[in-house]
């Protein structure tokens, strides 16, 4: 029993915790420009470390070391802790993972509300730091991320719900051990729930066709434009925790969670290994959609969400609840 | 979103795309009056890059010229020394030999598929489809390749010399450049088919940059911009110049007046130019390659044009008798089609433009900003002025 | 989407970039008419100084030797336009195909 409390620190800050997401969220970053540079016949990072994969790690450092600037006008307040709040709140969101069982390190009764709710904060944060930092460019970036956060927002949600619909849960543990228990949820009627929660994902991401808050060409970088030096990396290092985020989570709803055939006594090494494979499932299908398309208007994204997405995952919902009366 | 409330707040903001913007690869400054997403006014000021070339160019010798004109524009290097050498040997009523009327032809069509070629690439990544932005710049590579196989250098070729051109075409290049040609034409198939079939890239561009054809005419578009507006108009046609009169080719035209049409008229010039190489290559006549002229030019005067990839090139030189220009005049086809694309960045009734269109109708005239700065030059409805 | 046939091909192909300088610095092809650095055939020249009078960019300077007037390139002003080549009766300029001319003092840019 003394060894408990050391456990639970372990769980929370090495592994699964902080430090194991962490890395692996940088390690998402070098995997998605690698695959993307891939697809485009180019190398990718190639020279930090081995094939580059310590690139990320590097550009953090080097962004943490520059120069910090904040705009004379911008609301300093707000503006500053953006980026922190931002990445606590995906180190948060990120426990609810089941990374080694049914449940994550956190877990309770309606721990999804909790996981939903931390995306649409997520899009929040997004709009507080384009209007605090009073410019041109980072006003539009966040009229827009909250335009967009009303066409994307709800057919994530809905997606969800058929989710628990069909697994007669609201706690991604009781959702994991049912797909253990029956099939994968992606098997079934939700496969359309899947496809809806990965087009959702990706404008949640800010990912093309979705990347408009923070289109290059058009508003330099929408609404991070005016960070610099330690608040860009912390931004850029939250903005990869929520692709891992996104990623385990499209694996604990659809894809049956940590389980895969098991070895007797290697479950503890096994568990995680299937879930992070999952993940880069996912990751891979989000790269492609990435690299396939050119980025939509605002306008067009959001009479997209609003006249299939929505539509669709209503139908998926109908589908669900035939397929539970049955 | 439009249409004004009164609020009590100023609704509108400009916005400045540039002098230095991601979508811009050329110093230029656009002054958009924004409501939220819609554009509602439009300034343009392009004299950031003044470089005095004209004057300059009366202080050297027509040999030394030949080299200051080629750096007006990297990527029409061809096009601009092949109207110098015309104006020179215009003014001396001379001609260059009729091989090397049919190698500049060549080397001006293989400029003009590295020229669309960038192009494309730099309207896929003004859209955000930067997979389809690297395939065509490793192809514009084969352009390249073949260009410094050819003249000694993959942009600034110095091909073009006063009296004819500088290398002959040798059995293996020959051979080189038809297979370039094969690849090319291939890859141009390819890209016209995901153009056609990619849903994100129709929607972003077409019926944005709209530019009917009465309007063309009167704001005096050139090239490729109006010809995607349906007007048959381009300088190898109509005034054939080296060995075009004696080149079949179609005059590619479009009737959709938009970004979109822009982009097609652009990939089938590409696959006209290689049409063009292959028939050069085929009848290409003996004889010298070069017409050796004096130093010193006569007095007179001598306006010259050409077909530059980006539209009608317009040079005119004044002579007075020494080696040196007296005066010297560059029309680029940048300038020309300003005032259209200030028409097409001007929301008007139910034609709206939105902030994420103006990169999209801005990289459509294919825009070189450093080649046009010869003047102060402010226009649109709005701006500082 | 249509492109995402081509972009799974690309997977599987060797990437297109060149790993200059880090991986093929010995094996980079130049075609045979590139123009690098200048070459001058010092025998040959006769001194005439044509191609200092037509250089666009000034970087041949002439100076007087033993042998008498013959030109110097100042490869940090040339433009590698490759007129000089072209102006010379004697037909002693080349130009070989050495085109990392970066250096730290200009002393070492100066062609004889």
């Amino acid at each position: 029993m003394a060894m408990e409390p050391f456990l639970s620190i372990f769980q929370t800050f090495i592994f699964p915790g902080f430090l194991f997401f962490i890395g692996l969220a940088f390690f998402f970053e070098w995997l998605d420009r690698k695959f993307y540079a891939d697809m485009q016949s180019r190398v990718g990072p190639l020279y930090t470390g081995p094939r580059g994969i310590l690139q990320p790690i590097a550009d953090f450092i080097k962004l943490m070391i520059k120069e910090d600037l904040t705009p004379k006008y911008a609301d300093k307040k707000i503006f500053n802790s953006v980026p922190v709040i931002m990445c606590a709140l995906m180190l948060t969101a990120i426990t609810l993972m089941p990374v080694m069982g049914n449940a994550g390190i956190i877990s309770f009764s309606g721990d999804i509300v909790l996981a939903i709710t931390a995306m649409t904060f997520f899009c929040i944060l997004v709009f507080l730091a384009g209007f605090s930092s009073v410019s041109r460019y980072s006003a539009i970036g966040a009229e827009r991320a909250v335009l967009q956060l009303l066409g994307f927002e709800i057919p994530l949600m809905l997606s969800i719900v058929g989710v628990c619909i069909a697994s007669g849960s609201v706690e991604i543990a009781g959702i994991v051990s049912w797909q253990g228990s029956n099939l994968w949820n992606i098997a079934g009627p939700q496969l359309l729930g899947f496809i809806i929660f990965l087009v959702a994902a990706q404008a949640e991401l800010e990912r093309i066709p979705f990347d408009i808050p923070e289109a290059e060409q058009e508003i330099v970088a929408g609404w991070v434009t005016e960070y610099s030096g330690r608040k860009l990396a912390i931004i850029r290092l939250s903005r990869n925790l929520e692709l891992v985020f996104i990623s385990a989570l499209a694996v604990a709803l659809y894809l049956g969670g940590p389980y895969g055939p098991l070895v007797a006594g290697a479950e503890a090494f096994l568990l995680p290994l299937y879930f992070v494979l999952k993940m880069f499932l996912v990751l891979a299908v989000l790269v492609t959609v990435r690299a396939v398309f050119a980025r939509v208007r605002i306008d067009q994204m959001v009479s997209f969400a609003w006249r299939y997405l929505i539509p669709l995952s209503l139908l998926q919902i109908l589908i669900t609840v035939l397929w539970r009366a049955l | 979103m439009s249409g004004s409330v009164n609020s009590g707040y100023e609704r509108l903001f400009d916005i400045p795309i540039g002098p230095q913007h991601p979508a811009l690869k050329e110093p230029a400054l656009i002054t958009l009056k924004v409501e939220g997403e819609h554009v509602v006014g439009v300034g343009l000021d392009v004299s950031y890059n003044h470089r005095g070339i004209e004057k300059a160019a009366e202080y050297r010798t027509y040999v030394q010229n030949l080299y200051l004109i080629e750096r007006i524009c990297g990527i029409c290097n061809v096009a601009h020394t092949l109207t110098f050498t015309q104006c020179v040997e215009g003014v001396q009523l001379k001609d260059a030999p009729e091989r090397a009327k049919m190698l500049r032809v060549l080397v001006e069509e293989l400029a003009r598929i590295h020229s669309h070629l960038l192009w494309l690439g730099v309207a896929a990544h003004e859209i955000g489809f930067d997979t389809f932005f690297m395939y065509i710049w490793l192809d514009r590579e084969v352009s390249l390749d073949l260009m410094e196989a050819f003249t000694g250098n993959r942009i600034t070729s110095a091909y073009n010399i006063i009296g004819g051109v500088r290398r002959d075409l040798t059995p293996e290049i020959t051979a080189k450049i038809r297979k370039g040609m094969d690849r090319l034409e291939e890859r141009a198939k390819f890209y016209r088919k995901i153009v056609e079939t990619e849903k994100t890239v129709i929607s972003r561009t077409q019926s944005i940059g709209i530019l009917p054809p009465e309007d063309a005419i009167r704001l005096s578009a050139v090239g490729p911009t109006l010809r995607a507006s349906g007007i048959k108009i381009d300088a190898r046609a109509d005034d054939p110049y080296a060995a075009h009169a004696s080149v079949p080719f179609n005059v590619i035209t479009c009737d959709g007046c938009d970004s979109f049409s822009r982009i097609l008229v652009r990939i089938d010039e590409i696959v006209e130019s290689i049409n063009i190489i292959r028939y050069c290559l085929e009848h290409l006549p003996s004889g010298p390659i070069i017409n050796r002229l004096p130093r010193r030019v006569p007095a007179g005067e001598f306006i010259s044009r050409v077909e530059a990839p980006r539209g009608e090139l317009m040079h005119y030189l004044r002579s007075d008798g020494s080696d040196k220009p007296y005066r010297y005049k560059v029309k680029t086809p940048t300038i020309s089609n300003l005032p259209s694309l200030v028409h097409m960045l001007s929301s008007k009734g139910r034609y709206v433009v939105n902030i994420a269109d103006v990169p999209v109708i801005l990289a459509s005239i294919d825009p070189c900003f450093s080649c046009t700065a010869r003047l102060e030059k402010n226009i649109g409805t709005y701006g500082k002025s | 989407m249509s492109i995402i046939w081509e972009a799974y091909r690309q997977l599987f192909r060797p990437k297109s970039t060149e790993k200059y300088p880090f991986g093929n610095r010995e094996e980079v092809s130049l075609p045979d008419g590139f123009r690098g650095k200048m070459i001058l055939n010092r025998e040959s020249c006769i001194g005439c100084t044509l191609c200092e009078k037509d250089c666009p960019s000034g970087a041949i300077v002439i100076i007087v030797d033993a042998k008498g007037k013959r030109p110097t390139f100042f490869l940090d002003r040339c433009m590698f336009c490759g007129q000089c080549q072209e102006s010379c009766p004697k037909k002693c300029i080349s130009y070989s195909k050495e085109f990392e001319n970066a250096a730290y003092d200009r002393k070492s840019l100066e062609v004889r």
